[in-house]
């Protein structure tokens, strides 16, 4: 029985001081499947494949490969094993060729001289197999996000990986890489190879995997076949409960709140990030930006905030022209803000819950008269806030560093959206918070909307921008590549816009 | 009355660990006298009655205190803002010569007058040379550290150069490097008799509680928090933080000058060239040495105060050079670097278990 298993890992148990990342966690993986490994974050999915891959060495528990324990101390060992991962955050080096990165630490021959020529047949033969395609001799800071994924599996597979973990690998691509991705993994089961699949999206589990793992606080909650189960079963078995879905009514929108007119926005090095973009938000809608990250929407929402002046055009807020105002008179006009990078924009970490909640509010009764902060109502307040936005904390004066990366959002979620904005730019709301939160903080800019407010939600998450958004406008290149409302839209269109192809296509078709 | 308690907690706190510090500082120091074969005993005796022997001594421990409580305000209250400032030794130069300006040249106004002004004299000028350095950084983002210690040399050299040539007075024995001596109605009161002790300590201890209030209590003190914690949120949040920054460098002014006053209307009773040695860096080592909490700097003001006060007899009754207590110095700052351990270590082990 034990043979029809290629890997399997039994009863890992690993502690963090006092927290327990796995519990008795069990794994068991098919030569040749695609295993999907899901769970929200925090469920112990990074610690299990860390262990694995020998970062991480289990308190208790066995790896059992190709029917003999082994032990896995390091990277290195997992290597020689034929086990290769595929991080989130890609270990590349960026000024390093495609060639250099994929031989670094495995150099192609025995000898000590670099021959180029040997790699480039090795790599060359992988390349083939696996259709696989990427330039061998241009520096890795050039190359887009999904050919630096393609690079780190040719890496794997070089360094004879048969059994590939991919962590998190479709968080960066665009639907089209993604279907890229997906034929590549597909390609790599039938030559044998086997594939460890984590992700917390669902309907790319659903397509891809043959086999589902889910993880819940540390422990197995099961493995079922993929064709027994559906998406909604696979949810619940995540967090544990059965998700509600968005109530999303019908939107009745009014006026203009936001409107944008040729908006021109340099970027940190003096080059035009966004072009002449336009584009209004009007009461009681949501308007979804969607595009591969990089095209400008940094820029663009660091220019509706006020914290880059636009080079051009204009930004009217309930029909107030705003282009020159400072962000606090912004923000005290109705604006609110979720920034996209958490820590370095939204809070400050060292500074306790009250600290970080009470911002924004500070200036005014009843926090504070005369210049002077009444600190029992500000703990009264942020108390309240806790509560009602559900942040998991022992208490108010907490660092916030101590909270976890969901409750951390909910902080600036709650903040931003307590005060009565009218115009909210949110901006990756979601971003590597767990489903249940995500559930929650959507909710909130759907009801900020049902109320009848502005909303314009950046996203990377093309999933969640065509759930939320009454209207998606596509960026690409600074430009707005295309726009359409969310009865229209579906993935492969705006996949087409996010890479600029709308207008080809169009021109072809005439 | 609970927010009352938890900050009375938190100074209880921070005084076990600035007394944790110096424990930690007298035991190196202790190895290192061993090692060269004195006596610790004899010395750490010698060296206490030096600082707190009798009432003479004890004063002379508060008086050196005194101007180190406004020079590590001033550093706190800018460290608080995220700005390293060394620049507390220029501006209580300033400072200094200010108020004996104003002390030696209205001789005749009445005291009620002439002292406010002499103190706001001095305040106005620190506040001033500290905003240009406060403008240098926020105007053309240069290195505060380098601006306010080269505008240290400045005003060390610039206060010397209005000495000797457009205040200069003969002195009794050649050149005296000093001004005119300022009116005595414009001289600080002394608290006890025969020694240098003034009322200017309790300016001191009264400036660190305004600072302490002005820190926890105000909306700018909230803000300036906000700014040290994470200026780019502060900045998202629509704080003017070049502002609030600016406010801070005059406040951190307004306190090293008046540092400078309290030197010269308490001790001198004129301005002398170069005459604070160090006032201004010593100030940094006891606001470090406080955790920057404004309430634990008088403490670690005094202890430092007792250093300079205990070296005198260390090398008289000790028979080691003064130059020891600057050992010890230099080993509490090294401690106080490393008490960051801790912190790092906490630091990694939570990157680890949020990788899980």
């Amino acid at each position: 029985m034990d043979n029809e298993y290629e890997l399997e890992l039994r009863g890992i148990t690993k502690r963090f001081g006092g927290t327990v990342a796995n519990h008795n966690v069990n794994l068991s993986v098919k030569k040749g499947e695609v295993h999907a490994l899901v769970g929200e974050n925090g469920a112990g999915k990074s610690t299990l494949m860390n262990i694995l891959y020998g970062m991480l060495q289990p308190d208790e528990g066995e790896i059992v490969y190709k029917g003999k324990p082994v032990s896995i101390a390091s990277p290195r060992d997992a290597i020689a094993l034929g086990i290769g991962m595929v991080h989130q955050h890609f270990m590349l080096s960026p000024t390093l060729t495609v060639g250099e990165n994929i031989v670094l630490g495995h150099p192609p021959s025995k000898s000590w001289r670099w021959k180029p020529a040997e790699l480039e047949k090795q790599i060359e033969l992988l390349k083939s197999d696996f259709e696989i395609d990427v330039p061998l001799n241009v520096k890795v800071q050039d190359l887009t996000v999904g050919l630096m994924q393609r690079v780190e599996i040719i890496k794997t597979l070089y360094r004879g990986a048969k059994v590939i973990i991919l962590d998190e690998p479709t968080a960066v691509l665009t639907p089209q890489e993604t279907a890229g991705l997906f034929q590549t993994i597909r390609k790599l089961t039938q030559a044998g190879h086997t594939v460890i699949f984590i992700s917390h999206k669902l309907r790319e589990v659903m397509e891809i995997s043959d086999r589902i793992t889910t993880l819940r606080g540390g422990k197995t909650i099961g493995t079922a076949n993929k064709c027994d189960v559906t998406s909604r079963d696979v949810a619940q078995m995540m967090i544990g409960r059965e998700i509600t879905g968005l109530t999303r009514e019908k939107s009745h929108t009014g006026e203009a709140a936001l409107l944008v007119s040729d908006l021109t926005v340099a970027g940190d090095q003096d080059t035009i990030e966004v072009n002449s973009i336009s584009f209004e938000v009007h009461q009681g809608e949501i308007l979804g930006v969607a595009g591969v990250e990089g095209n400008g929407q940094t820029e663009l929402a660091e220019a509706l905030v006020g914290m880059r002046k636009p080079l051009s055009g204009k930004i009217e807020m309930l029909g107030k022209d705003i282009t020159r105002e400072k962000v606090g008179k912004r923000l005290a006009g109705g604006m609110a803000h979720i920034p996209q990078d958490r820590l370095k924009e939204g809070i400050a970490a060292e500074l306790s819950l009250t600290e970080n909640l009470i911002v924004g509010r500070h200036k005014s009764q009843p926090l504070s008269k005369y210049g002077v902060i009444n600190w029992k109502e500000a703990d009264l307040v942020s108390q309240k806030l806790i509560e009602t936005y559900d942040i998991k904390t022992s208490s108010a004066r907490e660092h916030c560093r101590n909270l976890s990366g969901g409750n951390m959002q909910k902080v600036i979620v709650a903040r931003e959206l307590s005060r009565g904005p009218k115009v909210i730019v949110a901006c990756q709301p979601t971003r590597g918070v767990d489903i249940g939160a995500s559930e929650y903080i959507r909710q909130m800019l759907l009801n900020l909307r049902d109320e009848g407010n502005a909303v314009l939600l950046i996203s990377a998450d093309l999933d969640e921008v065509m759930e939320l958004s009454d209207r998606i406008m596509v960026m690409y290149e600074g430009k707005k590549s295309g726009e359409m409302t969310s009865e229209e839209a579906n993935e492969e269109a705006l996949g087409r816009m996010m890479f600029g192809l709308a207008e080809e296509k169009k021109e072809v078709a005439q | 009355m609970n927010r009352c308690w938890g900050i009375l907690k938190g100074s209880a706190k921070g005084l076990l660990r600035v007394l944790l510090i110096i424990a930690c500082a007298f035991f190196i120091n202790t190895l290192v006298l061993l090692a060269t074969g004195k006596s610790p005993t004899v010395i750490y005796a010698a060296l206490f009655k030096g600082a707190f022997g009798d009432l003479y001594n004890f004063a002379r421990s508060v008086r050196w205190a005194t101007p180190l409580i406004f020079t590590a305000l001033s550093f706190a209250i800018a460290a608080r803002n995220g700005i390293f400032n060394v620049g507390a030794e220029g501006q209580l130069y300033m400072g200094a010569f200010a108020a004996a300006w104003v002390g030696f040249t209205f001789t005749g106004l009445p005291r009620f007058v002439l002292l406010p002004l002499c103190i706001l004299a001095a305040m106005a000028a620190g506040m001033l040379w500290s905003m240009l350095a406060g403008w240098l950084m926020l105007k053309f983002h240069s290195s505060i550290v380098v601006i306010t210690l080269m505008l240290n040399y400045i005003a060390i050299l610039f206060t010397e150069y209005l000495v000797r040539y457009p205040f200069y007075v003969e002195g009794t024995l050649g050149e005296s490097g000093s001004t005119n001596f300022i009116a005595d109605q414009a001289k600080l009161t002394t608290l006890i008799p025969k020694t240098n002790v003034t009322t200017g300590i309790i300016i001191a201890v009264l400036a660190a509680v305004f600072v302490f209030w002005w820190n926890s209590k105000t909306v700018i003190g909230y803000e300036n928090k906000l700014i040290g914690g994470n200026e780019l949120f502060a900045r998202f949040s629509g704080i003017d933080v070049k502002k609030r920054q600016m406010l801070a460098m005059a406040i951190a002014g307004m306190l090293a000058g008046l540092g400078g006053a309290v030197e010269i209307l308490g001790n001198y009773g004129r301005f002398m060239v170069k005459f604070a040695s160090n006032l201004g860096f010593d100030g940094i080592v006891v606001s470090l040495l406080a955790g920057n909490n404004p309430l634990l700097v008088p403490v670690s003001a005094l202890f430092m105060g007792s250093m300079t006060s205990g070296s005198i007899s260390v090398e008289m009754f000790g028979g080691v050079p003064k130059a020891m207590t600057g050992i010890l110095l230099g080993i509490i700052i090294m401690i106080i670097t490393v008490k960051k351990l801790p912190e790092l270590a906490r630091r990694r082990k939570k990157v680890g278990s949020q990788s899980a």
